[in-house]
């Protein structure tokens, strides 16, 4: 119990926070970025789909060479970022929100993309000759009627953006209480041969994860029951 | 309602070439699976985008490629009845119906209420559409389409998805709202039955065009008739305005001078022939009654031929000619009015009773007489013009 009692919850917090955050922004990018895409014609929409879904498929740690490339504060965006807008990405925890989005965002992305694809066409027209705005539309019929989609995507990215490793830990570093995450501390302790605080932090991630996915669950069977599926 | 289309659209190997225009409040557009009737509604609503073409609604532009005008379908206030109804299925009955209304001032329980009154939704306002049955829902489909108070509604397939035997309840249902209502429709089907019982005036179409020459068999299979003779002078577009009367508005029709002249035959024994010239008949002069009777017959024939025109006859002349050689009478029966629709029906039916009429007056003496070769022999007047019946 002294273990528990001299832990260091800092990763906890900082988890929690960059999951939230980076779900949060990678919810309406990913529904956006969808939305757009399944206009698109299909040359250019197996393109964009490829681009967006790159992260997905990549190592993390290709990922996060790539945004050291982009943001460090050697080099012209990143200098930019700083002296312009003060904003530091390289060893902050901006850096471990970005790398969990650019991880995350294509499961977002994806789901949403194919909930959307799964609305019959004329609910979309039967409110467009009934005089609904589109983005009335958009909120009132798609939204709900793509809901266990959206969910379910909505899920698998707080999972992803709350695990993420590689990418951030190339970007943020492991900067206790600040980018120190719980994926990050897992790694570090065990280094140290620490497996009792290691597997505190285990277990604390499994039941987080699990509450997370039965919460959802709940919400979405109870949002979609109305909502016919085979 | 005015209505002026002239579109065409590619979609692939399929060519959509529609043109036409209607004054009729309620238009049918017939047509196979995949002929472009859908396609064609749906241009109309906005909803799809012809690749050129003008689409005028009472006097206002909607599409024209030309100018580039494309009225967005939130502004063209029309509304579409799809298929499948396409209800919100996230959103219950009363939901749904508040969606349609379009003035957010009115977007209130009691303005709900009324529409879920008028079409018979009581108790279910709380049920979501997949709780409904299909008669149900297009109660709601419709509601919520009436609620926005459209200038024209169309409606797409209306009653194919629905079991044979609910389908002729519901067609009753949707007529009586969709007349109690006053509102322009267009409705289009491949079942005549759906059109016949809501359409004014019906269009044939055939591989995305109109059918301007009804004799194409494909014509003639969706009115019914299996097979269409290719020596036959038939007239499908007269058959359209005629055989189909009484869906057809004849109100935008000149008024002409219209004559038609029938004759028929009916062949007697030689001893009715004595009788009827002797006057010897127990029952009078044969010629005198057939006469008459023919006069009545003809005023009475819209009683008689269902889909007829009723008309002011401005004349009636009921002859008969007899060959005593051949032992035959023929009658002949000259109809003339100042009318919308021809009179040859008339002059028909007045031939056709005159001879009947004969027969009922001979009877007694011999029952083998033969009526024949009732026919047209001359018509004037009207869209068609002249027709003389040409030499045997």
């Amino acid at each position: 119990m002294d273990v528990l009692r001299e832990l260091d919850w800092s990763p906890l917090i900082i988890s929690l926070k960059t999951g939230i955050v980076a779900t949060i922004i990678s919810f309406f990018l990913g529904i956006y970025t969808a939305r757009k895409v399944i206009r698109l014609k299909p040359g250019t929409k197996a393109f964009v789909d490829g681009l967006f879904t790159m992260p997905l498929v990549l190592p993390p740690t290709v990922a996060g060479f790539i945004l050291l490339l982009i943001f460090s504060r050697r080099r012209a965006f990143g200098m930019f970022l700083e002296s312009t807008f003060d904003i530091r990405v390289v060893q902050t925890w901006t850096g471990c929100v970005i790398a969990a989005i650019v991880i995350a965002f294509p499961l977002m992305y994806r789901n949403a993309r194919a909930a959307f694809e799964l609305v019959d066409p004329d609910l979309v027209n039967a409110g467009r000759t009934l005089g609904m705005s589109e983005t009335s539309i958009f909120w009132k019929v798609v939204m709900p009627t793509a809901g266990p989609g959206i969910a379910s995507g909505t899920i698998l990215t707080f999972a992803r953006a709350m695990g993420e490793y590689g990418a951030t830990s190339m970007i943020a570093g492991n900067i206790p209480g600040k980018t120190g995450t719980i994926s990050q501390r897992i790694a570090l302790v065990i280094q140290d041969g620490d497996f009792l605080t290691a597997g505190i932090w285990v277990i604390i991630v499994i039941v987080i994860a699990f509450l997370m996915i039965f919460a959802i669950n709940l919400i979405i069977s109870k949002k979609s029951k109305n909502v016919r599926r085979w | 309602m005015k209505l002026d289309l002239n579109i065409r659209k590619t979609i692939g190997d399929f060519k959509l070439n529609m043109e036409f225009s209607s004054e009729a409040d309620k238009i049918g557009i017939l047509g196979a699976s995949g002929s472009g009737k859908s396609m064609t509604l749906r241009c109309i609503a906005g909803i799809e985008t012809p690749d050129s073409g003008v689409i005028t609604l009472d006097g206002r532009t909607l599409f024209d490629s030309s100018k580039k005008i494309n009225v967005k379908p939130q502004d063209r206030e029309i509304g579409y009845l799809f298929q499948n109804y396409a209800l919100f299925p996230a959103m219950t009955v009363k939901e749904n119906i508040r969606c349609g209304i379009r003035d957010k001032d009115r977007k209130t329980d009691s303005e709900v209420n009324t529409y879920i009154e008028q079409f018979d939704l009581k108790g279910l306002e709380g049920r979501y559409p997949h709780e409904l049955s299909g008669g149900q829902q297009q109660r709601v489909a419709l509601a919520r389409i009436m609620a926005g108070k459209p200038k024209l509604v169309l409606l797409d397939e209306p009653f194919s998805a629905l079991d044979s035997y609910l389908k002729d309840k519901i067609r009753k249902q949707t007529v009586t709202a969709l007349e109690e209502s006053g509102i322009s429709i267009i409705i289009v089907s491949h079942d005549k039955d759906d059109l016949l019982s809501l359409s004014d005036e019906i269009f044939i179409i055939h591989e995305g065009e109109v059918v301007t020459d009804p004799k194409t068999e494909e014509a003639a299979q969706l009115m019914g008739f299996s097979e269409l003779n290719e020596g036959d002078k038939m007239e499908f577009t007269h058959f359209d305005s005629e055989g189909n009367a009484r869906i057809v508005d004849v109100s935008q029709k000149e008024v002409t001078h219209r004559v038609a002249e029938a004759a028929g035959i009916i062949k007697v024994s030689q001893e009715i022939m004595d009788a009827i010239l002797g006057k010897k008949l127990k029952k009078g002069d044969v010629f005198t009654v057939a006469q008459i009777a023919g006069i009545m017959a003809v005023k009475k024939t819209p009683e008689l031929i269902p889909l007829c025109h009723s008309l002011a006859i401005t004349n009636v002349e009921v002859k008969f000619e007899v060959n005593e050689e051949r032992s035959e009478i023929e009658a002949r029966c000259k109809v003339e009015t100042d009318g919308k629709t021809g009179v040859e029906m008339e002059a028909m039916t007045g031939v056709s009773t005159a001879l009947l009429t004969i027969y009922d007056m001979c009877k007694a003496i011999d029952k083998g007489m033969i009526i024949s070769d009732v026919r047209l022999i001359m018509k004037s007047g009207g869209k068609s013009g002249l027709y003389e019946e040409g030499p045997k």
